[in-house]
């Protein structure tokens, strides 16, 4: 048999099921594995070991009973370390609260306990969520599962390379303007943004509050269908959190595509396009083409705009949002301040990276008196404006698909150095932050040096089993998401 | 050069609710510091805020009150500034959509009737509280300490128009709306402890101008003394000023008690940034026609409505109107009784013994109106036997007295007098022969037109007889002894 | 729009963050490559859009006011994570001049 941490969690549900094998077993297989290979990748910020193994033998007990339990009882999971957990560390990646310690579990992770799902560590990220590489965090890099010298993206680059390496079969990430569905893409695997106010964000440390969503990884849509069933949900101490009931959209999956109508936007697809990525993508649509679907080219103008936007408005929530930490109730504290002024920015200038400095800076600009009109309120109206614009093509199109990364993953280094560069990785997948939609991305292909290529899929609001379901059905005809990295073919 | 004094106030008052305007963290005064938290109002991170119900309908009721408009959509909006007490280095409060706008508060000042104008009311959460130690000689840097117990506690602003004219008119309006949100039950009005805090706008014009002068700001006065004397000091510095030719700075000053003076607050933020944005976490606050006249339907009368009833319906003197009217507790003691009354007692003896005996022993306890174990129908069972003659004036003060600090019911010490009766007519007519002899002055005065005087006689054989004659059998014998 | 130079020194005193002199160089050039590239939203036409329109959807319910206390903390975590405490007090460097 196949080592266990190389299994679906379909095929390792039946295997519990039937008691072939134990919680205990498949933790220690992940264990074992993260054993070997996590010193080449550096996913983690924390490995929870112990806590997992009483965990597993809890839910082994619940198996032996035999009454039904979740779908996902006895799944490990692996945590972007900055959703809260109890009594562990949450760091954000960042020197300032490098020893921080949250007294209180995020509603998601209440969840995932209900649903007997196992935390089996932190994993690493961009500073406080703010990259698109991974190379942000204050205390590692880390590095693409299908070429240690390339990035696995950001800022969940920790969440998606643990998925890919198969550390665990799942992940909770976040994202603000990509940060699940562009490392999910150059790690090979699924990620999804929900809809804005489908998953709570109480104990989600706050990026860009209009725009931040907790979402789930794993390496098929069905998988990820099952752990958004037991993420969703309206939660009252969340007050954007939406009153849409829960869908069970594992059970959802299955429907017919044919006739279904996907848009393509020319503003992603025709300039700024790696031509191994538009080539995998083009090949991905005539497939869906021969399934029934049709697709064609459309005009999303404001597309363009995104990044300039994401500078402004995502930046502002942020300078705001990271006030708080400012050395005095918890957190890096300067102890060579000799005032109160002293105490803040000595603080926040030690403890803070410089990438989340330079939007601190920007984002404070922005909302200054003198500049609010032309750059924060300019920012919202440009996303009014985008809204009618994806609105529109809704009501024509079922879904709007595009590349999620314009590129495949770059090498660790290449784009630190030139901002504009790097805030371009994210120019297809912002929009889906700004507009509230939901939006998958599915390995569609592989580069001729093996670097996995994502294709996005975005629907109308609330329709996350739509999206999953046209996922679901391109992974029924096709296998790159059954592929591995080729240092666990040598396992 | 005769100058016009324009004044305008802003008025903060904590509402009064169970829990804090973000989380349901308690609200109540007094604690160990920092005992009173949670994540939410410590600014943790990862913590999201979510409304208090009820301090929107305070605010809402506040601004039915004052005669304003309620706004159906409002927006809430952070303050960014950094400082200590104010955890997430911002405020959530309300910038350019508040929950109510324009309306008015009519004053009576010298016989004059003033409509000063309420240009807005929002809601916002208060900051924690900072207490400076003093700097001793063994300490070599000074320190501050963070108490976060009031932070996110609920507040309405209430923002007059600068339509007061004297420190006195605004004395009187600072007054008028700390009795109106305590009648209302939105604020508790506890002066001291920071319930209720007023920053005052002062500018000056020539006579007869239209134009505004410069204003400064006085912050964070307590009480409503301390307003008035900050408000005269400050318009004689600015007098002093403008008539020497100077030129009044817009400041923010406060006030020194010690000195009588107001003083610059010296501090590094002079040009206030506070980058206000519409806050994402709350986004807007829609409030529905129904919601409005839910509460205007649920809310006490108006204060003069209440007063004209309370004065010519039940009787009551300016006197025990006004205490009534400026407590809430009190009042409510009082309309309690009045709902139970079944025997019909006057509302002016309820009032009259509520304001003054009850009250007295009130104040000596730990209680207060609201908690009180003397509850209204031991009252109105005491008054009834008043009222029936079954004891006295003076006898009851007794009684009361003695079920309030005994916690014994008025009832039980009645019919323990009762019980002890003596009904044997012989008996009682033999100790009345001996108080009337005693008291041939008092007989004299009653057969000369002061009838009330039995009464005494009444409880000096009350008192022969250890209170087990029944003032009734007494009074009657007596009364006809005398051929009254 | 036109681009303006961030003055450093004022927002990184109104953010409260302290750049280290070496850096500062680096910082502005970023800064002003960032701003120049934001400037491509003047190629929107914006003016027909109103920020104002309202938002008629009914508000999330409000909170019931109530002391539960669905995050009760434990002080000791409180005070761990305190970086300094004196008598059940958050202890900060002396306020020089009040403001409220």
């Amino acid at each position: 048999m196949k080592k266990l941490h190389l299994l679906t969690t379909i095929e390792l549900n039946k295997l519990l099921k039937n008691r072939t094998i134990t919680c205990q077993q498949l933790l220690h297989s992940y264990l074992e594995n993260i054993n070997k290979n996590e010193p080449k990748i550096d996913a983690f910020l924390e490995i929870y070991k112990e806590n997992a193994l009483t965990k597993a033998a809890q839910i082994d007990k619940l198996y032996d009973k035999g009454d039904p339990l979740p779908f996902l009882a006895g799944m490990p999971i692996v945590i972007k370390n900055n959703i809260c957990l109890k009594n562990k560390k949450i760091t954000c990646a960042s020197k300032i609260l490098e020893n921080f310690v949250s007294p209180y579990d995020a509603t998601v992770i209440n969840k995932l306990e209900k649903n007997h799902l196992i935390p089996l560590g932190a994993t690493n990220l961009d500073e406080f969520a703010m990259g698109s590489s991974g190379e942000n965090s204050a205390f590692k890099i880390t590095k693409n599962p299908w070429d240690f010298d390339y990035v696995p993206g950001g800022s969940c680059s920790g969440s998606a390379a643990a998925v890919a390496a198969h550390f665990a079969p799942l992940s909770l990430g976040s994202d603000t303007g990509g940060s699940i569905r562009q490392p999910a893409a150059l790690c090979g695997i699924v990620g999804l943004k929900p809809t804005y106010g489908r998953v709570s964000r109480f104990g989600l440390v706050a990026f860009a509050s209009s725009l931040d969503q907790i979402g789930p990884f794993a390496k098929t849509a069905q998988e990820a269908a099952h752990l958004l069933s037991v993420i969703a949900g309206h939660d009252a101490q969340d007050s954007t959190s939406a009153p849409v009931p829960v869908p069970d959209y594992a059970q959802n999956l299955g429907q017919d595509i044919k006739g279904l109508k996907i848009g393509v936007p020319k503003e992603l697809f025709e300039t700024g396009i790696h031509p191994e990525v538009k080539e995998a993508l083009v090949k991905a649509l005539e497939l869906l083409k021969k399934q029934g679907t049709s697709w064609e080219i459309i005009s999303l103008n404001t597309i363009k705009y995104s990044v300039a936007i994401y500078s402004i408005l995502a930046f502002a929530e942020a300078a705001s949002n990271l006030a708080r930490f400012d050395g005095i109730r918890y957190g890096f504290s300067a102890k060579d301040a000799e005032n109160l002024d002293e105490l803040y920015k000595k603080s926040r200038g030690q403890g803070f990276g410089d990438e989340v400095t330079t939007r601190i800076i920007l984002g404070t600009f922005s909302l200054s008196s003198g500049y609010i009109d032309d750059y924060y309120l300019k920012a919202k109206k440009a996303i009014l404006l985008m809204k009618k614009e994806f609105h529109e093509a809704l009501k024509k199109y079922d879904f709007i698909v595009t590349p999620t990364s314009p590129t495949p993953a770059f090498k660790i280094g290449e784009k630190i150095n030139d901002p504009i560069a790097m805030y371009l990785s994210d120019l297809a997948t912002e929009s889906a932050n700004y507009t509230g939609l939901p939006a998958v991305s599915i390995p569609c292909g592989f580069t001729k040096n093996n670097l996995p290529i994502g294709m996005q899929i975005i629907g109308n609001h609330f329709e996350e089993g739509k999206i999953l379901n046209l996922a679901d059905r391109f992974q029924q005809l096709t296998d790159y998401h059954t592929k591995m990295p080729e240092f666990l073919e040598e396992n | 050069m005769e100058f016009e004094t324009v004044i305008g106030l802003e008025i903060h008052a904590q509402i009064n609710t169970k829990s804090k305007m973000f989380c349901s963290c308690p609200t109540d005064f007094g604690h160990t510091p920092n005992t009173n938290i949670c994540p939410i109002c410590l600014g943790y991170p990862g913590t999201l805020p979510t409304l208090n119900q009820k301090a929107i309908s305070y605010a809402i009721m506040a601004g039915l009150a004052l005669n304003c408009q309620i706004q159906k959509h409002s927006v809430m909006a952070r303050k960014n500034y950094f400082y200590p007490d104010l955890p997430k280095g911002y405020q959530i409060t309300q910038f350019e959509l508040p929950l109510v706008l324009n309306g008015f508060l009519e004053l009576n000042l010298n016989q004059q009737k003033n409509k000063i104008g309420i240009t807005r009311i929002h809601i916002e959460e208060d900051a924690g509280k900072l207490i400076h130690p003093e700097q001793t000689a063994f300490q070599q840097k000074n320190y501050s300490l963070v108490d976060l117990n009031r932070a996110s506690i609920p507040l309405i602003e209430i923002v007059s128009e600068p339509d007061l004219r004297s420190a006195e008119e605004a004395r009187m309006y600072m007054e008028k709306i700390h009795q109106l949100l305590v009648y209302l039950g939105i604020c508790k009005g506890n002066l001291e402890q920071g319930n209720l805090r007023a920053d005052a706008n002062i500018s000056l014009r020539p006579q007869g101008a239209t134009k505004l002068g410069t204003r400064t700001e006085i912050k964070n006065l307590n009480s409503f003394k301390i307003l008035e004397k900050a408000i005269l000091a400050e318009v004689a510095r600015q007098t002093e000023l403008l008539t020497t030719g100077q030129k009044i700075r817009h400041q923010t000053l406060r006030f020194d008690e010690a000195q009588q003076k107001t003083f610059a607050i010296r501090t590094k933020e002079a040009t206030h940034d506070y980058r206000y944005f519409p806050e994402p976490d709350l986004i807007h606050l829609n409030v529905t026609e129904t919601q409005i006249q839910t509460i205007k339907n649920e809310m006490p009368l108006s204060l003069e409505s209440k007063k004209e009833i309370y004065i010519q319906k039940y009787n009551l003197n300016e006197f025990e109107s006004d205490f009534l009217l400026t407590n809430f507790d009190a009042l409510q003691y009082f309309e309690k009784c009045l709902s139970l009354n079944t025997n019909h007692v006057p509302a002016r003896e309820i009032a009259k013994w509520i304001v003054q005996d009850l009250n007295a022993l009130i104040k000596e306890s730990k209680h207060n109106f609201s908690t009180t174990t003397f509850k209204q129908k031991h009252l109105l069972i005491l008054l009834d036997s008043l009222q029936q003659h079954k004891t006295t004036k003076n006898i009851a003060k007794t009684i009361l007295k003695d079920a309030f600090q005994n916690n014994v019911s008025p009832e039980t010490i009645l019919q323990k007098q009762d019980s002890n009766t003596i009904t044997d007519v012989q008996k009682i007519n033999e100790q009345i022969q001996i108080v009337l002899e005693q008291n041939q002055d008092v007989v004299t005065k009653i057969k000369n037109g002061k009838p009330k005087s039995i009464d005494f006689l009444i409880g000096q054989t009350m008192k022969a007889t250890k209170g087990q004659a029944s003032p009734d059998i007494i009074r009657k014998i007596i009364t006809e002894k005398l051929g009254l | 729009m036109t681009k303006p130079k961030i003055d450093l020194d004022h927002i990184c005193d109104l953010a409260k963050i302290e750049i280290k002199d070496q850096d500062k160089k680096k910082y502005q050039k970023n800064l002003d490559a960032i701003l120049t590239y934001v400037q491509k939203l003047d190629e929107l036409d914006l003016d027909s859009i109103d920020l104002e329109t309202k938002n008629n959807s009914l508000s999330p319910p409000l909170r019931i006011d109530e002391n539960s206390s669905p995050l009760k903390t434990e002080l000791s975590t409180i005070i761990k994570n305190a970086p300094a405490w004196q008598d059940n007090h958050f202890k900060v460097p002396g306020i020089i001049g009040d403001i409220d």
